[in-house]
């Protein structure tokens, strides 16, 4: 099934579709577009056999349902017209991202993922919907910048990463059936590695959410209005 | 862990990653830009997640090195989230719009300028706004008699009726 020469039919299947489905002038049949343009993207996943190679039916079936929804999602995401739209679809590939992460053992992203990304990260982003709000129609959500370059920038990196996956060998699997995806110690293993070996990342990465903070403030601030008063003032250094 | 999954996985980040990169592309408002460019980070932090549980769980490279880097990468994302989002309110502020083509002057010098599309001629729908009374003038029709009435409780019995200080 997983053909190379399979791979650029898909893919100029799936960017005539983002094509089609991005907001432009037609803004008749947009819902029509949109789903021809989601439906568009299914022959990108023909590349998953429905074998038993993935390990189990469990994982299998979790897997095809977890990666339809997070690529619909992202799909839909960016062909909304209206922001809050694009940052809920967003919210549902956060979710599925973190399942995925879930899926193969990567307890603490998963966990990670919601509370940081979409606990905090897309509630500020609707706080900056809610104040940010265009009065009326907004016709710059209408139009793209460039679709057909776009879908023709999505046609080659689509080829090129899927045939990169295709013609690159991976390590073996060895078939060790102490390897579960799932293990009891993860989070504690993760804790050691993290706070022993990176432990310096550890304290950049707070110095950089420090950092992050100040700037974000010092931008956001409103203009301070100097009051001539101030100017006036005489401090015990100048006093003449 | 077995070599399909990880394929599987790396094809998922991949169609993350290219749809983040058309959205970035293509979108011109500020808000949908930023979820692109998110997604994007998500695209690569499954590349990364799915390589280091193949090759810890199959004690080929026993370490957590890509999943400490999703961490930073999040972080990073925390980071890009607080300043971006500032820029994005002063930037509306100061244009009332959450277009990204208004500021196309700030441009590289050798680009091109970009075409400020007109305004479309009807909006999607026209909403259903409710109308209230106007306040504080007397309604048309003449409602005092009935508006001076004694205010009974129906619920009450005809004995409680009678006797209201029982």
């Amino acid at each position: 099934m997983f053909e190379t020469w399979l791979i650029p039919i898909a893919a100029s299947l799936a960017s005539l579709g983002i094509y089609f489905s991005l907001p432009s002038r037609w803004s008749a049949a947009q819902k029509l577009r949109r789903f021809l343009g989601l439906l568009s993207l299914m022959p990108l996943f023909l590349f998953f056999p429905m074998e038993k190679q993935l390990g189990s039916f469990g994982v299998t079936l979790h897997f095809y349902l977890l990666a339809t929804l997070t690529c619909g999602s992202g799909f839909m995401a960016i062909t909304s017209r209206k922001p809050i739209y694009s940052a809920l679809w967003f919210g549902l590939v956060l979710l599925g991202t973190a399942s995925l992460f879930l899926l193969i053992g990567a307890q603490f992203l998963a966990a990670a993922t919601i509370i940081v990304y979409a606990g905090a990260i897309l509630v500020t982003l609707l706080f900056v919907v809610m104040l940010a709000q265009q009065a009326g129609a907004s016709h710059y959500d209408h139009f793209s910048h460039e679709p057909s370059l776009a879908s023709l920038s999505f046609f080659f990196t689509t080829w090129s990463l899927f045939t990169a996956l295709k013609n690159t060998p991976f390590a073996p699997a060895n078939n060790n059936p102490a390897t579960h995806l799932s293990s009891d110690s993860h989070v504690a293993q993760l804790g050691i590695d993290l706070f022993t070996d990176h432990l310096i990342a550890v304290e950049l990465a707070g110095t950089i959410l420090l950092v992050a903070l100040v700037a974000a403030v010092c931008i956001a601030m409103p203009p301070s209005n100097d009051k001539p008063a101030d100017s006036e003032r005489q401090t015990p250094i100048n006093q003449t | 862990m077995t070599e399909t999954l990880l394929t599987h996985y790396l094809i998922v980040a991949a169609i993350l990653f290219s749809l983040g990169m058309v959205g970035f592309l293509t979108r011109r408002n500020m808000i949908v830009l930023f979820i692109s460019a998110e997604m994007m980070l998500q695209g690569v932090a499954i590349n990364l997640v799915a390589f280091n549980q193949y090759y810890r769980l199959n004690g080929i490279h026993p370490s957590f090195d890509g999943q400490i880097f999703t961490l930073m990468i999040l972080t990073v994302a925390a980071a890009e989230a607080a300043i971006a989002l500032a820029l994005v309110v002063v930037l509306f502020g100061r244009s009332g719009s959450l277009d990204i083509s208004l500021w196309h002057h700030l441009r590289d010098p050798g680009q091109p300028a970009v075409e400020l599309t007109p305004s479309i001629s009807e909006p999607d729908h026209q909403p259903n706004w409710p109308t209230l009374p106007v306040a504080g003038l007397a309604p048309e029709e003449n409602r005092s008699a009935e508006l001076l009435k004694p205010i009974t409780d129906p619920l009450l019995s005809p004995e409680d009726k009678e006797n209201p200080d029982a």
